[in-house]
């Protein structure tokens, strides 16, 4: 086969692309592709060309456990680190990439009347002002927006819990920007021991996506006292 | 250099310098296109996981070996993906079966958003678009079919119900018309 011939370089790179050039002539071709600087940056030429038709394909957003596995794959999380050590968990990337933290307390208050214990988050900047206090009953939080909150008109404030085991954050819904709300803890977070929280900017209404869409204003780990 | 390419450039080059946020910004940003091109070849959600899977631990790897004559970041991207989803289909000899798979994408299909210019593929996607568009229509159906689906001739044939010799010279012409409109 003639390799210096342009128009058989062309289509051989073509086929190549599509798919279309299969079994042994596509094994000569790829050696093809190790020897010759003529064939590789013709095919690089023809991968420019088809490629911007994936433009026209619209975005389907993965499942985020994919994120998960590539991050698996690559040895940053460790399963069993993360399992046996809850405390210091692995978190996943766009916590790491935070602006800043913010200090969450969950306070095991004793009440008087019962023996059980309240559960009360107060979530405050660094330079302890407080922006929300999230009183826990049940599996609804009660959520009291406080005097330090910058309010924003044109977007939400988003609460996510984020499991030990290093899977998505699950959403805990919007955070009142004003007085207060309650908020329904969702079944999927049932049985999962909680690493950290975060607090994302969102677009109105909240993260269009299963896991934060906006800045994660706020992430911290939960200390209990 | 769009603004697009210049940020995804950085991301990548951060990435190939041991960034891991660099890396997942890079994910956030393009996952969605290629996960669709994952989803075309392969019509089944689970091959489409693995192949994005392998293409985005090759990518994280091989991040280094990038270099602008390979074209658009995004287009290298979406090539690694591709062949990966085309290794894969051959591996498995994958029969497209249609009957199912329109539901199964379906399901998956999330919120379009137009992040064409934030891809770096807008400009060069007119063109082709407009080079596409002057080509006969038995021409730009073989290449899509191949393009998009991983069609095989004889798969293109079966659909077509042309003959497997027109499917070939449809698909050679076409790329020979295409070429030359977008060089000119």
């Amino acid at each position: 086969m003639r390799y210096d011939n342009q128009e058989l370089l062309d289509n051989l790179a073509v086929e190549y692309i599509l798919g279309t050039l299969q079994g042994a002539a596509r094994k000569r071709f790829q050696k093809l592709l190790i020897s010759s600087n003529h064939a590789r940056k013709t095919l690089w030429l023809w991968e420019q060309y088809l490629n911007p038709l994936a433009e026209s394909l619209p975005e389907t957003e993965p499942n985020s456990a994919v994120w998960h596995g590539i991050q698996k794959r690559l040895g940053w999380l460790d399963d069993t680190v993360v399992a046996f050590s809850p405390k210091k968990p692995k978190l996943p990337w766009f916590i790491a990439a935070a602006a800043s933290v913010l200090l969450f307390v969950m306070l095991y208050l004793p009440q008087t009347s019962t023996p059980a214990f309240q559960e009360v988050a107060v979530i405050q900047s660094t330079d302890a002002k407080a922006w929300w206090l999230i009183n826990k009953t049940g599996d609804m939080l009660q959520v009291k927006a406080l005097a330090a909150i910058t309010p924003k008109q044109d977007n939400d404030y988003q609460l996510w819990m984020l499991p030990t085991d290093g899977s998505p954050p699950i959403s805990l819904g919007l955070l009142p920007q004003s007085s207060q709300t309650n908020l329904q803890i969702p079944a999927a977070a049932n049985n999962i021991t909680i690493a950290a929280i975060a607090v994302s900017l969102e677009p109105k209404g909240g993260s269009p996506l299963s896991i934060p869409s906006g800045e994660v204003l706020f992430v911290a780990e939960i200390i209990t006292l | 250099m769009e603004q697009s390419q210049q940020h995804l450039l950085q991301l990548l080059y951060a990435t190939s310098q041991g960034n891991k946020e660099a890396f997942a910004q890079l994910y956030k940003a393009t996952s969605g296109k290629l996960f669709s091109v994952c989803l075309n070849l392969l019509r089944r959600n689970d091959w489409a996981e693995d192949v994005l899977q392998d293409a985005f631990v090759k990518i994280w790897h091989n991040a280094g070996e990038y270099h602008a004559d390979k074209g658009t970041v995004m287009t290298w991207m979406i090539s690694i993906t591709r062949y990966r989803a085309l290794d894969l289909l051959k591996s498995r000899r994958v029969k497209l079966e249609q009957t199912d798979s329109e539901a199964q994408i379906n399901e998956y299909v999330a919120p379009e958003i137009p992040t064409g210019e934030q891809l770096g593929l807008v400009r060069e996607k007119v063109k082709l678009d407009d080079c596409m568009s002057v080509l006969s229509e038995d021409h730009r159906n073989s290449i899509q079919l191949a393009y998009f689906n991983g069609l095989s001739h004889q798969e293109i044939t079966a659909h077509t119900g042309t003959a497997l010799g027109s499917v070939k010279s449809w698909i050679r012409r076409g790329l020979v018309q295409l070429k030359r409109c977008l060089e000119s």
